[in-house]
C-alpha cells in the first residue's frame, strides 16, 4: 500500500508560478497536469485545486481551451454540472462529451475545449480516477481521518455526511475513494470541498441521525443494498465497473461495516476516537 | 436445453446471497442462497434434468422457473449451445442449507451520476445541494 501525505500538513510544493500555464494535482494517487493559457481561468483552477498542487510528474495531461470568456452563474454551473459525461471510441480516440463541453482523450492525453469554468476538468479527473488500472473505488461519502485511521462515513443526502465531516476535519464530505484490494486505503478526492490526503480504512460507517451515539455492525447482505447506493459507478466501461463490482464486494469482505445512528455533537467524534483506539 | 451464464456477466457472493453485475443491461440481480448455489452450478450441467438431478431436494419446477426467470432478464447466454464432452471444471456443489424456491430477490439498474455534487435541489437522492463554489 502506498503511504499517504502528511495528513495535517501535506507537503504542498505550488509549481503554478506566474510564468507557468500549467497547475499539477494529485488526486489520491493519480497526478494530472492542467494546461490552458487563459489567465482568468487558471485562476479559476488555483482556487479550485490550491490544496492538491504538488511537484510530481503527471500521469495525465489535460490541455484545456476555453471558448467562452464569459464566467457561468450559480444556477448554470449546477445544471452544468449535473449532466454526467459520456464517452465514445473514435479509432485510437475517446471522445468525450458534457454540457458544454466536449473533447478527446488520447493515451493519457486530454484536450478540452469549454467554458469558462472548471467542471468539466472535475468530470475528466473522476472519469480518469475510475478508469485508473489500480482498484480505485468512488462512493458518494465524507472521509474522516480519526486517530491515522481513515473512516469512510456515507449515507443518502442529509444523513450527516457533511456534519461529520465538518467536526471531525474530514478529508472530503461529498466523494471519497478507495484503493486496494485487502488492506483498503482512503483518500479524499479534489470534488466539491475536500483536501488532499489518505489513511488505511479501518471502517465504514452508514450514517443515520439518532437521539444518542451508537454503532451498530450489519450483515454483508444490508451493507451491500446500502453502500451500492452510493458508489459512484463507472456504468459505461465495463472493465472499471467489474473492477468496482470487485471491489465493493471485497470491501464488504474485509472491512467492518457498522451503522452509525448519531448525534450532530462532538461526542459523536469522541465514540470514533474510542472505537479506533480500541 | 443447455442453461449457460452470459459472457456479460460477473457475479460475486455478498452473505448468503450471490449478486449478479449484467454488463449488458447494466443491471444488478439479487439472488437467494437456493437460486445462488444454481447459478454457480450452471455451467457444469447439460441440462435442466441435470441441473434437478443436483439440486434434488428442490422442486424442479421451481428451478425450471428460476431459469426461466434468468433467461427473461437477459443474464443466460443466447442461441444454441453445443454439447461439450468436456466440462468446465468447477467446484462441487455443496448442500443446499435454505430450501426456499430460488429466486431473484431484487434488481437494480446501475445508476447514472454526475461528476460532481451539484445536483439541483430534489432531483437526486445522493444529493440535493446547491454548490457554493
Amino acid at each position: 500500500m502506498q503511504s499517504g501525505p502528511d495528513l495535517v500538513n501535506p507537503p504542498i510544493v505550488v509549481n503554478d508560478t506566474a510564468a507557468s500555464n500549467t497547475v499539477v494535482i494529485d488526486t489520491g494517487g493519480l497526478t494530472v497536469a492542467i494546461e490552458c493559457d487563459d489567465p482568468t481561468w487558471r485562476a479559476l483552477a488555483r482556487a479550485r485545486w490550491r490544496d492538491y498542487v504538488i511537484d510530481r510528474p503527471a500521469d495525465l495531461w489535460v490541455r484545456y481551451c476555453v471558448d467562452s470568456p464569459t464566467e457561468l452563474d450559480e444556477h448554470e454551473l449546477a445544471a452544468a454540472r449535473a449532466v454526467p459525461l459520456r464517452s465514445q471510441q473514435r479509432g485510437g480516440d475517446l471522445e468525450l462529451m458534457g454540457h458544454a463541453f466536449h473533447g478527446r482523450m488520447r493515451g493519457s492525453t486530454v484536450e478540452l475545449t469549454g467554458p469558462m469554468a472548471t467542471y468539466p476538468v472535475d468530470h475528466i479527473l473522476l472519469f480518469a480516477w475510475r478508469r485508473r488500472r489500480a482498484p480505485a473505488l468512488v462512493l458518494h461519502a465524507a472521509a474522516l481521518v480519526v486517530e491515522g485511521q481513515g473512516l469512510l462515513c456515507t449515507g443518502p443526502s442529509g444523513a450527516g455526511k457533511s456534519t461529520l465531516a465538518k467536526l471531525g476535519q474530514g478529508l472530503c464530505d461529498e466523494f471519497a475513494g478507495v484503493r486496494g484490494d485487502r488492506d483498503f486505503e482512503l483518500v479524499g478526492l479534489p470534488f466539491w470541498q475536500g483536501r488532499s490526503g489518505s489513511a488505511p480504512l479501518d471502517a465504514v460507517y452508514l450514517l443515520v441521525h439518532g437521539h444518542r451515539n451508537e454503532r451498530l455492525r450489519i450483515g454483508a447482505e444490508e451493507a451491500f443494498a446500502r453502500l451500492r447506493a452510493q458508489v459512484v459507478w463507472p456504468r459505461d466501461e465495463p472493465i472499471a465497473l467489474t473492477a468496482a463490482f470487485d471491489q465493493l464486494a471485497d470491501l464488504i469482505l474485509y472491512v467492518p461495516i457498522y451503522e452509525f445512528r448519531f448525534r450532530p455533537e462532538p461526542s459523536a467524534l469522541d465514540l470514533l476516537r474510542r472505537k479506533v483506539a480500541a | 436445453m443447455r442453461p449457460r451464464r452470459g459472457t456479460h456477466t460477473a457475479w460475486r457472493q455478498i452473505g448468503d446471497d450471490t449478486v449478479v453485475l449484467d454488463l449488458r443491461g447494466k443491471r444488478m440481480f439479487g439472488l437467494n442462497a437456493s437460486a445462488g448455489a444454481i447459478w454457480h452450478a450452471l455451467d457444469n450441467v447439460e441440462s435442466i434434468d441435470a441441473l434437478a438431478d443436483v439440486f434434488g431436494d428442490l422442486d424442479r419446477s421451481a428451478i425450471e422457473a428460476f431459469v426461466d426467470q434468468l433467461g427473461e432478464h437477459g443474464l443466460l447466454a443466447e442461441g444454441p449451445v453445443a454439447v461439450q464432452d468436456d466440462l468446465p471444471f468447477s467446484e462441487p456443489v455443496a448442500p443446499l442449507v435454505d430450501l426456499t424456491p430460488p429466486a431473484i430477490i431484487w434488481s437494480e439498474a446501475i445508476p447514472k451520476v454526475a461528476a460532481t455534487c451539484a445536483f439541483l435541489p430534489g432531483e437526486s437522492d445522493l444529493c440535493n445541494q446547491v454548490p457554493t463554489s
